[in-house]
């Protein structure tokens, strides 16, 4: 019980807490040093964080393709890429000043290797993934954006203004449209965005604290 | 007329995928190389990169993946070039893993592009700009580097000991930076780290640049003059590209030569076809749903 509940509630407290004030201390004083060196643990963690993610991605898939589930192939492929890029990844970063500095050649074929992942198979296939939203929007905006009532109506024709706006088509119908986009975003929409953003930030501080003093304590797992 | 009602009632989506498919090829085969306009937020963004003086020190923060390069590059591009006619000193960086791998490619085209405008000046590695790499822990990262920027960012992005370069040899911390010119391609950038930490906290200039669709939620930075300048998505892109004048002229205008390529024209005149293909089937959704309603009615 102490260590699994008590222990991190306590070590969530005093990091909370030690955030908050080192956060709006002055530079030089004691705790602003402390809280500095919180903010190097965060960093290690961070990373820390990414190997367990790494970590945890490998093993839902191989549980998955271990259960001859149906996407057991997606998942072999999933693994299969992780394992290859990491491996040219990491040969080609770390091996030019932590294996064999004399050997350059070996060097530049994992360097290579990667960066030909990068550029001729990550970035087409993310490229296409979201160059695939002018579809999905474009069927959307048919099916939903209908005037069914006088706040839709208006919501429409802002959203006309504004695509017309935003596009070099748009100011060579009227140029008119150019400046009255830009008004509507830095204008009604600053407002409304911010008050939306003042909101959620009332409301996350909210939900912090009550994390920080042990209300909200889901996080730990389960109830 | 009930037929036609019936069909766009029930309008198959691979129909408009289809019509979007071939506009987009029809006006990049066929570009009309409609007339880009700079509009205000393009031309304060220029103010703020000509307020970096020679050898100043800049961050070019690229925290982006590649599913946002089509409309972040283009400002790298610009804000880059830019940065290297004032004679900046450029530190490139990133919280996206792939960011400093694009940022490679990126500053790779520029000084190619550079040299051949400006064939006197050679833009140097490691003098000129470094790039510094991918460093996981989004805001804690700000807060070391407000300390000693050289013991967060030990290597550049190859490996080489940053203390090696000559560009690093006037930087200490983030006190020593000029101004941060954060390109962001969603969470982890510009929102989240840059502008409540290294501006906030730590006072230092923040630029942006963002995809479109996330522009609304930064004009509420421009307005309470946290954000110095923002490039709110491709059009604003090609305006500071247009923005950005070259030391010749351009022997088809007759005008002087701008950074504005035939194939950011391309883009921007895609951009337009799609935004109004989108609008003619709103359009249609509206007058089919309308039509529908009075004939209900009237029934």
């Amino acid at each position: 019980m102490f260590l699994r509940k008590t222990l991190p509630l306590l070590i969530c407290f005093f990091c909370g807490v030690f955030a908050i004030v080192g956060f709006f201390s002055a530079e030089g004083t004691a705790i602003n040093t402390y809280y500095e060196k919180l903010a190097k643990w965060n960093s290690i963690i961070a990373a820390f964080a990414m190997l367990l993610g790494v970590g945890n991605l490998i093993r839902v898939n191989f549980i998955k393709i271990t259960r001859n589930h149906h996407d057991k192939i997606y998942c072999a492929i999933l693994i299969a890429s992780l394992l290859i890029t990491a491996t040219f990844g990491i040969l080609g970063g770390v091996y030019p000043t932590k294996i064999d500095p004399a050997n350059p050649q070996l060097m530049d074929f994992f360097k290579n290797k990667c960066a030909y992942i990068f550029e001729y198979m990550m970035k087409p296939m993310q490229s296409t993934m979201f160059s695939l939203l002018a579809f999905f929007v474009a069927s959307a905006a048919f099916r939903a954006f209908r005037a069914k009532s006088f706040e839709a109506t208006i919501l429409l024709v802002t959203a006309f203004i504004v695509m017309l706006g935003r596009v070099p088509i748009g100011t060579s119908i009227w140029p008119g449209f150019a400046g009255i986009s830009e008004w509507i975003l830095s204008t009604v929409n600053m407002a409304g965005s911010r008050a939306i953003t003042l909101g959620a930030a009332v409301g996350a501080t909210a939900a912090c604290l009550k994390i920080i003093l042990g209300l909200e304590t889901r996080y730990l797992g389960g109830e | 007329m009930g037929k036609v009602l019936e069909f766009f009632k029930t309008l198959d989506r691979r129909i408009i995928f289809l019509f979007i498919a071939i506009a987009v090829v029809i006006t990049l085969i066929n570009p009309m190389y409609l007339e880009i306009n700079i509009s205000k937020n393009a031309r304060t963004y220029i103010k703020v990169l000509d307020s970096i003086n020679e050898n100043e020190t800049v961050i070019v923060s690229f925290d982006y993946a590649a599913s946002g390069e089509p409309e972040l590059k283009p400002m790298a591009y610009g804000i880059l070039y830019r940065l290297f006619q004032r004679k900046a000193k450029v530190i490139m960086m990133g919280f996206w893993d792939q960011g400093p791998s694009l940022a490679d490619n990126t500053v790779k085209q520029v000084i190619e592009r550079f040299e051949k405008d400006y064939p006197d000046r050679k833009i140097v590695y490691g003098k000129d700009y470094i790039n510094i790499g991918y460093k996981a822990g989004g805001f804690t990262v700000i807060i070391n580097m407000s300390k000693a920027i050289k013991e967060i960012f030990t290597a550049d992005k190859d490996g080489a000991p940053i203390s090696d370069f000559e560009i690093m040899n006037k930087i200490d911390k983030l006190s020593d930076i000029k101004m941060v010119f954060a390109l962001t391609g969603g969470n982890n950038g510009l929102l989240d780290i840059w502008l409540p930490f290294a501006r906030q906290q730590y006072g230092i200039p923040v630029a942006g640049g963002c995809t479109s669709v996330s522009a609304p939620q930064f004009y509420q930075y421009m307005n309470s003059g946290q954000l110095s300048g923002l490039l709110d998505g491709f059009k604003t892109a090609a305006e500071l590209l247009k923005a950005i004048e070259l030391p010749y002229t351009d022997p088809e205008t007759k005008k002087p030569a701008n950074l504005l390529t035939k194939e950011v024209h391309k883009i921007a005149d895609v951009q337009s076809i799609v935004h109004l293909i989108i609008m003619i089937f709103i359009i249609i959704g509206n007058v089919t749903y309308l039509y529908e309603k009075k004939y209900s009615k009237q029934q």
